[in-house]
């Protein structure tokens, strides 16, 4: 209601000091300062600078996605909240909430799938993100120790998906979280001490449903939130770089963030909101059987983004394909804006003309390489059998380890060798790395069978 | 300087582990071709058969048998083994490959060999290869593998009655063909999951295994404890698509658990369940070899589920 709908003066005073102690600014704002004012007095707007490049703008630049992960977050707690009032965390009546999220309550089915699929959404769109902020030097001083935070985030939101996939109680939650907790064994001293405290017992039961439960609805998403709001603070205080091409300087041109971002914003939203209900209403989430704890399904497999570790191990000794190599790796990552010197190609896709082609040849050879990698291993490589003198954690963990990375050395010296500077040649390396790890979980996923046996398409 | 330690190690690592496995394979290449070979095995043969006119085993040989190969018998120790079989070397210092087929069957019955172990090998020899029928082991005890038609008994004796003891060495009785189980399998894992009843292995290939273990009380009074995480091996059977184990080994400790008999019948079924299994000391994975449970202990003694006598 405005100022110009009242009728009467005493009405006017009275609903007008209501308005004003609601919303201070005048809407719609008639100036630049109003507009900037709305943004500093709002609490979700004030996310935003006052103003921010225009060129930041450009879709193709962010595409967005640290906004959609903040809706996908947003639908996750509505439609969470609205589950709580029909979910019973027990062996006993998880799964006939389920049934009755189907059939009895309205529009349950729909509310399930949203959440469903937003959350796993929100798992693919943080590794996009990601990758986005990787691919255009996002990280680079003074923004480390918020690249390190969203990593943290992505493990939280991991965490988060995985925490409630066992809700479900069905044969397929059962499993995968029963193989991808069995995964921690393998973590040296503190592995079973986790696992106790995580499944509360030595197996799947009603407790790792109660804990699983609990670090989901409360836990986690607490966790989730005082992160993000860190995060984004923190993008607020560093700034977002500004795109820019090869050879050009960065657009210095401000706008207003209203109404030229949450213009776009808002459409962006209303866009992924209008596809998210369409695939939830088509597209059922997957609901097997109810959880049988002596009847495993053959293949047993990890939830879908723990794939590529399920496939590690199936080339590795345990403690290299479940503990040392995610590790390393995961270290790896914390520390690569640490070891960026290159600040002149922040805000540049791929750093480089260069930069890209190795990125794309590396994405090639690392998919492909890793491919091939896998069937030697599967009908030839038999390092254990060709070195039965050794234990097994080196046969099968330190020499293959070796090899890799020998491999991997040479193929940084070659991209350097090449001209490339040192930011573009573990670019090109940490593409080919991801592009490993994302062939794998493919692998994983689609190409293994009964026995975990690999599916050649072809044959 | 670091880079390049790095890269030295990792260079040492990757062609001393290469060096190695082609050390190792040519030599185990060699020593196949070796046993290969017919001429020198045959003549060995000869030899042997002449010096001993009675041997070790204490059973004369018998003329060739067509198909199957010539009879062949020797003692000698075991050099190296593989999944397949051990290389052998004989008496007079000569090297043989002995076919043992598959290794989980002789596994299964708890025979475990070992580089510089002692043995009377019978077989047969065919087109350069002895496949082993009947070993001796020092202590005196035999494990069978085929039958004297060279009918290997890992291949479902159980119709014929060619499993071992199936007629057996101690042969006193006969299966009870509703009991009876036709194929136990062996499966070898981390103990996943333990709870009343069953329990849930992850096999090194990540596949999870449910399988019923019957009263846990049962094996608990056995002394065995498992834990989540064990590494254990399950001899069982299927029945109705439920795995149930019949013999649980912590290998770790060498520990082991019966739980059912050869024919599958729970032990934990009561008192007298041992009672009438015969008791004999045969192998038998299918047959039904005496597996010595007296009917007042549930716990087994020197006999495996198998009633395994190796």
């Amino acid at each position: 209601m405005t100022e110009k709908q009242t009728s009467s003066p005493e009405n006017n005073h009275f609903l007008a000091r209501v308005y004003r102690s609601i919303q201070r600014d005048r809407l719609p704002p008639s100036d630049d300062r109003g507009r900037m004012k709305i943004v500093m007095n709002s609490l979700v707007l004030h996310i935003h600078p006052a103003k921010v490049s225009s060129a930041s703008l450009k879709f193709t630049y962010t595409f967005g996605l640290g906004g959609l992960l903040l809706l996908l977050g947003s639908i996750l707690a509505v439609t969470g909240i609205m589950l709580i009032f029909v979910y019973t965390p027990s062996p006993d009546a998880a799964y006939e909430s389920m049934l009755a999220l189907r059939t009895e309550i309205p529009f349950g089915n729909l509310v399930r799938n949203l959440h469903h699929w937003s959350g796993n959404l929100m798992v693919v769109v943080a590794v996009l993100h990601l990758l986005r902020v990787f691919y255009t030097a996002g990280f680079t001083r003074p923004r480390e120790f918020n690249w390190a935070m969203g990593i943290t985030l992505l493990l939280l939101i991991t965490a988060a998906n995985f925490t409630g996939y066992l809700l479900p109680w069905d044969q397929l939650a059962y499993w995968a979280v029963t193989v991808g907790t069995s995964l921690l064994d393998y973590v040296p001293l503190i592995g079973k001490p986790v696992i106790g405290l995580l499944l509360g017992g030595p197996e799947v039961g009603a407790a790792t449903l109660t804990n699983f439960y609990g670090l989901h609805i409360a836990l986690i998403p607490l966790a989730i939130f005082a992160l993000v709001s860190f995060h984004i603070w923190r993008v607020r205080k560093d700034k977002i770089t500004v795109p820019r091409q090869v050879n050009q300087e960065a657009n210095t041109e401000k706008v207003t963030t209203v109404p030229h971002l949450v213009s776009i914003e808002f459409v962006f939203a209303l866009l992924w909101l209008a596809i998210l209900i369409a695939w939830s209403t088509f597209i059922n989430a997957p609901l097997e059987e109810a959880a049988n704890p002596t009847h495993s399904p053959n293949p047993a497999k990890a939830a879908w983004y723990f794939m590529g570790f399920q496939e590690l191990l199936l080339h590795f000794h345990p403690v290299f394909g479940a503990i040392i190599i995610p590790g390393l790796s995961l270290l790896a990552l914390l520390l690569l804006p640490y070891l960026d010197q290159d600040m002149n190609t922040a805000g540049i896709w791929f750093r480089s003309i260069s930069g890209r082609w190795m990125a794309l040849v590396s994405f090639i050879i690392g998919a492909a390489g890793t491919y091939l990698f896998v069937i030697l291993d599967e009908y030839w490589l038999d390092l254990p059998g060709w070195l039965p003198f050794l234990p097994s954690y080196i046969s099968n963990g330190w020499i293959p380890l070796a090899g890799i990375a020998l491999l991997l050395i040479g193929y940084y010296e070659l991209i350097k060798s090449l001209g490339n500077t040192n930011c573009e040649s573990r670019q090109a390396l940490f593409t080919l790395l991801f592009s490993s790890f994302f062939t794998l979980t493919l692998i994983g996923i689609f190409l293994r069978g009964e026995g975990m046996a690999l599916i050649i398409p072809w044959s | 300087m670091f880079k390049k330690i790095i890269i030295g190690i990792l260079l040492i690592t990757v062609v001393g582990a290469a060096g190695a496995a082609f050390v190792y394979q040519s030599h185990a290449q060699e020593s196949e071709q070796t046993a290969a070979e017919p001429e020198p095995i045959l003549q060995h043969e000869g030899n042997q058969a002449d010096q001993q006119s009675e041997p070790q085993s204490g059973e004369p040989l018998t003329a060739a048998e067509g198909p199957i190969g010539e009879l062949w018998q020797q003692a000698g120790t075991i050099t190296d083994l593989d999944n397949s079989g051990i290389q052998f070397s004989l008496q007079d210092g000569e090297s043989v490959f002995i076919e043992l087929g598959p290794a989980d069957y002789w596994q299964n019955q708890g025979v475990d060999f070992q580089v510089g172990q002692q043995l009377i090998v019978k077989g047969t020899i065919n087109e350069g290869v002895v496949h082993a029928s009947q070993l001796t082991l020092p202590d005196g005890h035999t494990l069978m593998l085929r039958s004297e038609t060279g009918q290997p008994l890992w291949s479902g004796g159980v119709q014929n009655r060619q499993g071992q003891n199936a007629g057996g060495i101690d042969g006193e009785h006969t299966p009870d063909p509703k009991a009876q189980v036709d194929d136990w399998i062996t499966i070898e894992g981390s103990l996943t999951a333990f709870q009343s009843g069953s329990m849930t292995i992850t096999t090194p290939q990540g596949e999870m295994i449910a399988f019923k273990t019957g009263q846990p009380r049962f094996f608990t009074d056995q002394d065995v404890y498992f834990q989540v995480g064990d590494k254990i091996k399950v001899l069982g059977f299927y029945e109705n698509d439920q795995l149930m184990a019949g013999e649980i080994t912590q290998v770790a400790t060498g520990l082991r658990v019966m739980l059912r008999d050869p024919n599958g019948r729970p032990l934990w079924a009561g008192a007298g369940n041992g009672k009438g299994y015969g008791g004999g000391n045969g192998n038998g994975r299918n047959g039904n070899g005496g597996n010595g449970m007296g009917g007042d202990s549930n716990v087994g003694n020197s006999n495996g589920a198998n009633g395994n006598s190796a």
